[in-house]
């Protein structure tokens, strides 16, 4: 969808912005570019539309080099988010919204039509505010109207350079929500460009971390945390992020000790069963050895047409783990941002000690709010792995041991 | 006598002298020049937010003009060829009132948010249309506080064209001085001031009611 070649940019006065790029941002995409200011990357989403052009370099969108087609004709077709909304104070949000219809000539109904629909798909009544004026709504209103202006001629490529760093942080998590809602249903190609790490973890299906001009790492938010490629990938995921807290909780707190498992031999039928007499919906699968193989979990073996004979064929294998040890919060944080049902706890020879869920912050909240005195061995023990956070799970039982805070799962998102 | 009942007398004694003025000086002297300069003023200043160039040449020029006595101005005009008369009041009063609009001009089309100009162009609208549907609009209300500047000053600047032959209400202003009547320079400045403080008011409503709505609602 987009490609950049070689790219490469340079300021008149000599700033290399941007340092031989190369990337491929695929069609339905949504990837976030991230570093330290002066890495490049609000120039590199500039280029794109050509408020900036490459110095050297080619850049494709669909295929066609950007600096062959006319640079008006680019631009009404990419949609453009800012920071400071740049909504024109003067037009009424209709008009602001259906600005580059009108553009591009489309008829004065169909803008009206599109108008409408964009505003009821935010929940913004027409009738209240398409006769408005920008400067009688909100912060977060106005955004929200940016970001629908950008949506409304129905571009394939939205660029939005940090849409929501000057909100408050309620109305941006609220923004956030929103665009990732739009984006599961619409599926453009987009490229936010933030510095919020937390935003780019939350939004992105790649995050690009770049770093004077160059691309440090371009990777989904999983395997950022998991395997950042170099210290400063490391630093700049944040130290809270990743590192172990020598005071803080570890995984072995928090882990289920006895999760259930299974071998990979296990035929498909009897692996049902168990999860059905468990009350989870996903096995650990475990080889001979105690080694961990991966995780087998219920949608998927039922996603299946072909029923594969045993579980050593739909085990996923490419799995975030934790080392033992490790803090508790690194766990936490893939579930809650990578968006992992389930952490798998190993040791150093790869054997599987327990898993962390979210039903363990449940628990770990339980004891400290409301049990402070109570053994937590007992509540520890003998507690299915009923990996309750699979967003649309299917009606898996939770364990009927589960404390009395489950609603662990909504206050996660 | 008091001055009252001798300005009084004049005034009800030579109506039609005191109209005439009154008119030369609205129409010929502050309308005219006026007009002349909005139709310069503005386009020179919107060049200049497009040109390097012209931004310090004319904005430059405008300014030294302004700085030049406007009695040594009109002598410089009469002795320039173009005689004595209405002429070099109306190319004096012209020239004083560029500035104003010009200036104000060009500040309000360079004090739009730069966000907003970086949005307009950046969903594909043309330098064209970015000055008529975005700078220009957002512009209106300070072009027209410029332009009020000019018209106000301009009918104090117009007295003056009567030291030239230009007429106007700066005729009975002379005329007074010279007779070493007080009745009369009233009759021509009284009609000046009320004049000025008329013309601004006006245009200071002039220029709320074609503010853009959007803009008047603050920020």
């Amino acid at each position: 969808m987009i490609v950049f070649e070689n790219v490469t940019k340079i300021y008149p006065g000599g700033t290399k912005a941007v340092d031989g790029l190369n990337l491929h941002i695929r069609k339905g995409e949504l990837v976030v570019l991230i570093g330290p200011s002066g890495c490049g990357k609000t120039t590199t989403l500039e280029m794109i539309n050509r408020l900036e052009e490459p110095t050297e370099g080619t850049i494709y969108v669909n295929g066609n080099d950007t600096s062959k087609i006319s640079v008006v004709e680019l631009r009404r077709n990419i949609g453009y988010v800012i920071q400071n909304i740049g909504l024109l104070p003067h037009f009424r949000i209709s008009s602001n919204i259906g600005l580059v219809p009108s553009l591009l000539k489309w008829p004065k109904q169909r803008i009206d039509a599109r108008v409408r629909e964009l505003l009821e798909m935010v929940g913004m009544d027409p009738e209240v505010y398409a006769n408005r004026y920008p400067r009688e709504l909100s912060g977060g209103q106005q955004q929200r109207i940016g970001v629908l202006r950008a949506l409304a001629a129905e571009p394939e490529i939205i660029l939005m350079d940090e849409p929501f760093g000057a909100l408050d942080p309620v109305t941006r998590e609220n923004l956030q929500d929103e665009l990732k809602k739009l984006q599961a249903r619409l599926k453009k190609t987009i490229v936010f460009v933030t510095h919020d790490m937390d935003e780019a973890l939350k939004l992105g299906d790649r995050v690009v971390i770049m770093k004077d001009g160059k691309v440090v790492q371009a990777d989904t938010p999983e395997m950022l945390l998991r395997k950042p490629a170099d210290d400063f990938v490391r630093q700049f995921i944040g130290r809270e992020r990743l590192a172990v807290k020598a005071d803080g909780l570890t995984v072995d707190d928090v882990a289920i000790k006895t999760p259930v498992t299974a071998p990979p031999h296990m035929g498909l039928a009897q692996a049902t069963r168990l999860m059905q007499r468990k009350h989870v919906d996903t096995l650990m699968v475990v080889d001979d050895d105690g080694k961990f193989v991966g995780i087998a979990s219920a949608r998927e073996i039922e996603a299946l047409k072909r029923r594969p004979d045993s579980l050593a064929e739909v085990v996923q294998k490419d799995v975030a783990t934790v080392m033992q040890g490790s803090s508790a919060k690194q766990a936490f944080e893939m579930l809650f941002i990578a968006k992992v049902g389930v952490v798998p706890v190993i040791d150093g020879a790869g054997r599987l000690h327990g898993i962390v869920t979210r039903g363990s912050l449940a628990e770990m909240l339980y004891q400290a709010l409301w049990d402070s005195n109570g053994d937590g061995e007992a509540a520890g023990n003998s507690r299915s792995n009923g990996a309750n956070g699979q967003p649309p799970a299917p009606p898996t039982p939770l364990s009927p041991a589960q404390p009395p805070t489950a609603p662990a799962g909504p206050a996660s998102q | 006598m008091s001055l009252f009942t001798q300005f009084w007398q004049y005034v009800s004694t030579h109506p039609d002298q005191i109209l005439t003025a009154i008119r030369e000086h609205i129409l010929l002297l502050v309308a005219v020049p006026v007009g002349l300069a909005i139709l310069v003023a503005v386009p020179l200043g919107i060049l200049c937010t497009r040109y390097r160039v012209l931004e310090s040449l004319l904005l430059g020029a405008a300014g030294v003009m302004q700085t030049i006595p406007s009695l040594a101005l009109l002598s410089f005009l009469v002795m320039s060829g173009l005689g004595i008369g209405f002429r070099p009041a109306i190319v004096a009063i012209f020239l004083y009132a560029i500035l104003p609009i010009l200036r104000n001009t060009y500040t309000g089309i360079k004090s739009v948010d730069p966000s907003i100009k970086k949005a307009a162009k950046g969903m594909g609208m043309t330098d064209m249309q970015c000055l008529m549907l975005v700078e220009l609009p957002m512009a209106v209300p300070v072009i027209l506080a410029g332009i009020r500047t000019s018209a106000t000053m301009s009918i104090g600047t117009a007295t003056l064209a009567a030291f030239v032959g230009g007429g106007g209400l700066g005729n009975l202003i002379v005329t007074g001085l010279r007779m070493l009547r007080d009745h009369i320079i009233l009759a021509g400045a009284l009609p000046a001031a009320l004049m000025a403080i008329t013309l601004d008011a006006l245009l200071s409503r002039l220029e709320k009611a074609l503010t853009p709505r959007g803009l008047r609602l603050g920020k």
